[in-house]
């Protein structure tokens, strides 16, 4: 056997060593595995030309099953953080991978996917807006219950309307419409509030959670 | 009126220099013509459009950035197949063009501010590539000396993970310092079990995105706890000094229509505040369960304190606390109180 050829079985010995006892890349140890079977019987490069066919078979499996490992890892990820939308383009790209006919076709896939994927997440951070609101809820709150005298409480009625009507036009001007340019008739959906990725993030119990809630649907009308 | 100029140029310029370079190396099929049709949408759109915000909006909802880089990935690749189709076999020939796109990439780390540390696996690669050995060879040693993680820019992850943590210990932010020092045991760990000690850059980066979700809540509730309190500290410090004879030439009452609008507007202070305190102290107990006086015990306020971030001296915070209980609705501090708040304004003891 030549010697270069020789040095290429080591390598591709090597490629599939690197990922032997990495429980993490198991489909991908098994694709390098067949692969290095592959290199190791034959003997020569012209030998191994000679199957070429399959050579570029295992080669697209190598590459669907580095993809499918990590894009499993990435799915588990985001199933025990309950990142159920981040969580959408693995369990696609995992749906669809096993299709995959070339290299250029699982990049095709995988960055349509992701660039979906990368909207529907934006999209749910549109619902960032309820806690940012927070503050001017608490105002209101303020205006609304103080214990003032009794000249204060037209300025302070006042205070409360012209927080409501910032509020609006804010919500109706900017926020809604640069919102629907994401999701064409996006809504506040204060029921996603409960999920646990936004649930967790609003440091409040839930009792003061659907008070705000209640609020909010005033201060920011569908 | 389109978008402006200089904002569309910002955008699309390395987008048109791409497709300008394929132009002249005279590419063609199906993947170039995709690459003109995405950058002709990005630009009639440009032209079409009046909202920025509006605009890259659309460009990554119709997904053109997306579309535009997997063509001129193809593009690439093609062209790549089309140099070499029907060449045979030749190791030097291979190894040298391999070590020619990493020399040349050492080139573009000129500018970078970590180039040394980024260009020394390079150079270690090049030093390899250039030590006699064949193709293949070269190939395996990348993987056993682990230069291959090396060139992912490994090099810098644990630094800038420190980095992260010296951060937080800097600016005394305690649940930061909590989540990095965990991020960087995770990186430690995982480098333990790690072939060449680099840890695998998919599984940290989703380990971390782990560690920063379960931090995330933590890191709310101590800045939602902490801006509730400094409110509180503040109605009572305007609500005192409403009271003093400095009053009327304090900016916080200060009013552009003259000194009757002013002397009302420390009425207002004097009359409103505690009714105010009162329904934020109310809201600080519903969200937090914490009363008053536990501020002065809470983690948060000790915290901003040491880090210099709570305003006052401890003895106007002990001041605040001495006037708490007579700040109610239709209630007037004491004539001592109003001294000593004069007292300690004068002597400079109310800002740190």
């Amino acid at each position: 056997m030549d010697q270069v050829y020789n040095d290429y079985i080591l390598y591709y010995e090597a490629r599939m060593k690197k990922r032997e006892y990495d429980p993490f890349y198991n489909h991908s140890y098994l694709a390098e595995k067949a692969m290095y079977e592959l290199v190791a019987s034959c003997s020569s490069m012209e030998e191994l030309q000679g199957q070429a066919d399959q050579f570029k078979t295992l080669s697209v499996q190598n590459a669907v099953a580095l993809v499918k490992d990590q894009e499993r890892f990435r799915q588990k990820i985001y199933n025990d953080c309950k990142e159920t939308i981040r969580a959408k383009a693995p369990a696609v790209i995992l749906d669809q991978l096993d299709e995959m006919k070339s290299d250029a076709d699982i990049v095709n896939m995988v960055n349509n996917v992701l660039q979906q994927n990368n909207i529907e997440v934006t999209v749910d951070q549109l619902m960032h807006i309820f806690y940012s609101d927070f503050i001017a809820l608490e105002n209101i709150e303020v205006y609304q219950q103080a214990v003032v005298p009794e000249e204060w409480k037209t300025k302070i009625a006042q205070y409360e309307k012209d927080i409501f009507e910032s509020g609006k036009k804010i919500w109706l001007e900017k926020e809604l419409p640069e919102a629907g340019q994401w999701q064409q008739g996006w809504i506040l959906d204060y029921a996603l509030l409960k999920e646990e990725r936004h649930r967790r993030l609003i440091p409040v119990n839930d009792e003061e959670l659907e008070k705000k809630i209640s609020l909010h649907q005033k201060y920011k009308p569908a | 009126m389109p978008i402006e100029k200089i904002y569309v140029d910002a955008m699309l310029g390395t987008f048109r220099n791409m497709l300008q370079d394929c132009r002249e190396k005279k590419s063609d099929g199906e993947s170039f013509e995709k690459m003109e049709a995405s950058m002709n949408r990005m630009e009639t759109l440009a032209l079409e459009m009046n909202d920025f915000t509006a605009y890259s909006t659309k460009l990554s909802t119709e997904g053109l950035f997306t579309e535009f880089s997997t063509a001129y990935g193809a593009v690439l690749a093609e062209e790549g197949q089309k140099k070499y189709a029907g060449n045979t076999y030749n190791d030097a020939q291979l190894l040298e063009q391999t070590l020619s796109a990493y020399e040349n990439s050492l080139s573009q780390l000129d500018t970078n501010p970590d180039k040394e540390k980024l260009q020394a696996p390079v150079k270690a690669v090049l030093k390899l590539g250039r030590s006699g050995i064949n193709y293949p060879t070269f190939l395996r040693l990348l993987i056993e000396k682990g230069l291959d993680k090396a060139m992912e820019g490994s090099v810098l992850s644990r630094e800038t993970l420190e980095k992260d943590l010296q951060w937080a210990i800097d600016l005394q932010l305690p649940v930061y310092i909590e989540r990095n020092k965990t991020i960087l045991a995770k990186y430690d760990e995982m480098a333990a079990v790690a072939a060449f000690a680099v840890p695998d850059a998919v599984a940290f980066s989703m380990e971390r995105f782990k560690i920063e979700s379960a931090f995330q809540p933590a890191i709310n509730q101590y800045q939602a706890i902490v801006d509730r309190w400094q409110k509180l500290l503040q109605l009572l410090h305007d609500w005192i000094d409403a009271h003093t004879s400095f009053a009327a030439y304090d900016a916080r009452y200060a009013s552009a229509e003259g000194m009757q609008a002013t002397l009302r507007n420390i009425k207002f202070y004097k009359e409103c505040n505690p009714g105010f305190f009162k329904v934020r102290e109310d809201i600080f107990t519903r969200y937090f369960s914490l009363q008053w006086e536990d501020i002065f015990v809470h983690e948060s306020f000790r915290n901003e304190c040491k880090a210099k971030r709570c305003l006052y001296t401890d003895a106007y915070i002990n001041f605040l606390r001495e006037i708490y209980p007579v700040c109610k609705p239709f209630t007037i501090p004491s004539p001592d109180l109003i001294s000593k708040a004069e007292r300690l304004h004068k002597e400079n003891h109310v800002f740190i």
